[in-house]
């Protein structure tokens, strides 16, 4: 499994959005991510990872067109996933 | 009461990085949020995803560093879209497979969707190495196969017994009285709510 890396540079410890490695960070890179956009979602994201139960949506896993859209097989032309979730399906936590 | 949607897109991102642990693969995940619609302009969404590539390379990109630098002589303003896409375009090509995940994309504004769905078609078909996974509510299900028609896989987010189960599991095991929640009643909980989710 990914791990989350932290890095010593002269701007002080820095971890990445998703668990990936970060080989190298400065201040100037800091100054281009600002640049780029001032959206943060690894903080939701890492919320979301940490809320979850273990188990929970393993089904989802195993469904044959998620496998087939990340595998790259014969799912699309347009490699694309849709997931619709109804009104009241997928608004509130379980929790 | 399954899992969220937000949920099951963050376990979608996360096994898709621990598939891609060790390989030149990049996920890039947003999360689109009603209180945050007004930041979640198009041209800060395709940026956020050049930024998450920025931050998995060990050296920032040329095409990046030069465009910021002829930014900063100019006055440091930002990009405009089209420029921002075609950077992504760019610097998507040196990667193997690039996953891109958006969660909840009838959060954005309108028009800031409209403009992000015709965004996100441009990177697929130029980018060949490219696969999206949207989650999104029914009422938008027009605008998205419009956008990103021709063969998409379609799911729907229904709930999940089994989940269910285990949720309700999980709640009862940790009851404040455990002295009370004895195993009669906990099965008589589980079956009501079961039989209840399933419509009988």
């Amino acid at each position: 499994m990914p791990t989350i890396n932290s890095i010593d540079t002269n701007v002080g410890n820095v971890t990445d959005s998703y668990n990936t490695t970060i080989i190298g960070v400065g201040e100037e890179s800091l100054r281009i991510q600002a640049w780029l956009s001032p959206l943060e979602p690894h903080s939701k994201h890492k919320y979301l990872s940490s809320s979850r139960l273990a188990g929970i949506g393993d089904w989802f896993l195993h469904r044959t067109e998620l496998e087939s859209w990340s595998k790259g097989g014969d799912c699309t032309e347009i490699p694309t996933l849709l997931l619709y979730g109804g009104q009241g399906v997928g608004k509130t936590y379980i929790r | 009461m399954t899992l969220t949607r937000n949920e099951t897109s963050s376990l979608v991102i996360d096994t898709l990085l621990a598939q891609a642990y060790g390989q030149n693969i990049a996920v890039l995940g947003l999360y689109c949020e009603y209180h945050a619609r007004k930041e979640q302009s198009s041209v800060n969404m395709i940026g956020c995803l050049l930024k998450q590539v920025v931050l998995r390379t060990p050296k920032i990109p040329d095409e990046i560093t030069n465009a910021f630098a002829e930014s900063n002589q100019g006055g440091g303003q930002g990009l405009q879209l089209a420029a921002m896409l075609q950077l992504l375009v760019k610097v998507v090509s040196f990667i193997n497979q690039v996953y891109i995940c958006v969660d909840a994309v009838d959060e954005l504004l309108p028009h800031s969707r409209l403009e992000f769905l015709g965004a996100l078609r441009q990177i697929v078909q130029n980018s060949p190495n490219t696969r999206l996974f949207l989650t999104g509510k029914l009422d938008i299900r027009g605008e998205l196969d419009r956008h990103l028609t021709g063969g998409a896989c379609i799911t729907h987010n229904v709930p999940n017994e089994r989940d269910i189960a285990r949720y309700l599991s999980h709640l009862m095991d940790n009851d404040r009285d455990p002295d009370l929640m004895t195993e009669d009643l906990k099965n008589d909980i589980m079956k009501t709510i079961l039989e209840r989710a399933s419509g009988m």
